[in-house]
């Protein structure tokens, strides 16, 4: 009984999908609000999605990064309001488009979430995978949304 | 339609109805350095390392302190340098196959054997290059502008219906949407991709919505070239489609001879020519994708990253142009897409 308990138990944390926590998503946001753009850098995978866009380059990414610390972006009074795992349908959160959708299909998975924050500037959506070196991995950003 | 086109539409109408054993012709990665990947038709990426093969419709993205070079059956050599996405394709089925060697980002070295059979169409974002045997480097900047430089041999460059001949030492520039530039002299010196296409990034910035103009000039020739192909492809449709009906009704004759007649005169030219606009049409869709997804998007990520928040109306004119772009996108191309195309 105890056996089987366990053998259900390891079959259940395997198949369910990765939650991300509010504490280690506002890590994130704290250091991408300080400008710590090699970190954040290596946790973004590529290719990388962009609002409607696809950045396929990781010179993309990068140049992406530098150029919003340049510009002291901050996502300021970030507050955490929900994270869902990505489903059939995540993808419009994006775009409602052909590319958005085959991105979605191809380059996320049970363990990738969209996490929600409000800012004072407006909404983020963030695409998140699981932790890399304490920080969740950024597959994805939209926002801000008003 | 330009000569390079017309000469891939005959080239495809000849060889639609042949076997397609060419199809499984791949370039083999003989050297890697650093981060580079292979992103296959389905979109998947996979790790490149010495061995690797690409096969058409295939793509090598290579990363910050990335490099490969790959050689092609025929003993052609390519180097694909850092940040850059080199993809491997054709026009063309069976032995009329036609190798497409495309240059969409970043810079690439080509040094193509002399006896290759099919000379390979050399692409990139706003040109197409017909090559004789010879060496010379493509490099896309991200501006979607073309540099290309003769090293050895002859390449005729050809855009918007102009044409330039390169030789030995000889180079140009392209702008999307643009003829050719002025051919100059390479001086014994390869021009440094780093510090042009930082120019072209530049120049960008400094008129944003001007740059997102050529870009759409560029895109609306692929446009205009995918749209006069759909008359044809309906009438050629219309026509095959009778020809079917016909040949339904011959073979309930029984009429061995009558049928193989029907077959070679009428029934096979119809689907070869149907298949030559449907391949042509692919083509053209495609370049469209390939503009839209390297350079666009760099556009988007250069401004959104600079101007994350307070913009301007200058700002706010160049994002509202690139929605409606991607908006037409999305109703004139992305019906001719299928998902593996992503």
């Amino acid at each position: 009984m105890i056996v089987a308990t366990i053998a259900f138990a390891s079959v259940s944390c395997a198949s369910a999908p990765y939650v991300q926590k509010e504490k280690g998503v506002l890590k994130l946001v704290s250091l991408i609000n300080e400008g710590g753009v090699s970190e954040v850098e290596g946790l973004t995978p590529t290719p990388f999605a962009l609002d409607s866009e696809t950045l396929y380059l990781e010179s993309d990414v990068s140049t992406f990064w530098k150029n919003l610390k340049a510009a002291s972006f901050e996502m300021t009074d970030a507050r955490f309001v929900e994270t869902e795992p990505v489903g059939p349908d995540s993808y419009k959160t994006f775009a409602d488009t052909f590319d958005m959708k085959n991105f979605f299909e191809k380059y996320t998975g049970k363990d990738t979430s969209i996490v929600s924050l409000d800012t004072r500037d407006g909404r983020y959506y963030l695409l998140l995978e699981r932790k890399v070196q304490g920080y969740p991995k950024v597959r994805g950003l939209k926002g801000p949304v008003k | 339609m330009t000569k390079y086109a017309k000469k891939a539409a005959a080239v495809i109408a000849l060889a639609a109805f042949v076997a397609t054993a060419a199809m499984a012709q791949k370039a083999n990665v003989v050297y890697v350095d650093g981060g580079v990947s292979i992103k296959s038709t389905a979109g998947k990426l996979r790790a490149a390392d010495f061995g690797s093969q690409v096969s058409f419709g295939e793509s090598v993205i290579t990363g910050k302190d990335g490099m490969a070079e790959l050689k092609l059956e025929n003993g052609s050599e390519i180097r694909v340098s850092h940040n850059s996405v080199f993809s491997y394709t054709n026009v063309g089925t069976g032995a009329e196959s036609r190798q497409v060697l495309a240059t969409t980002v970043g810079k690439v070295s080509y040094k193509l054997n002399k006896a290759t059979g099919k000379k390979p169409l050399i692409q990139t974002n706003s040109m197409v290059a017909g090559v004789r045997g010879t060496e010379f480097t493509v490099m896309a900047g991200r501006d979607g502008s073309v540099v290309l430089e003769v090293t050895e041999g002859i390449v005729d460059v050809e855009s918007q219906g102009k044409m330039v001949t390169l030789v030995k030492d000889e180079g140009v520039e392209v702008t999307p949407g643009m003829a050719p530039g002025e051919k100059y002299a390479l001086l014994g010196k390869e021009l440094d991709f780093s510090n042009w296409n930082q120019g072209k990034i530049d120049a960008f910035l400094a008129d944003p919505v001007a740059g997102l103009d050529r870009v759409d000039a560029q895109l609306a020739s692929y446009q205009k070239a995918l749209n006069d192909l759909k008359k044809p492809y309906a009438t050629g449709t219309a026509a095959w489609e009778k020809a079917v009906a016909d040949y339904k009704a011959l073979l309930t004759t029984g009429d061995t001879e009558a049928i193989k007649a029907f077959q070679q005169a009428t029934l096979f030219p119809l689907q070869d020519t149907r298949l030559t606009l449907i391949l042509n049409m692919r083509y053209h869709a495609l370049n469209y994708l390939s503009v839209r997804r390297y350079v666009l998007s760099n556009m988007y990520l250069e401004m959104k990253g600079r101007y994350p928040l307070n913009r301007n109306a200058e700002v706010n004119a160049f994002f509202a142009k690139h929605a409606a772009m991607l908006a037409k996108y999305e109703t004139v191309i992305v019906p001719e897409l299928n998902p593996n195309d992503y």
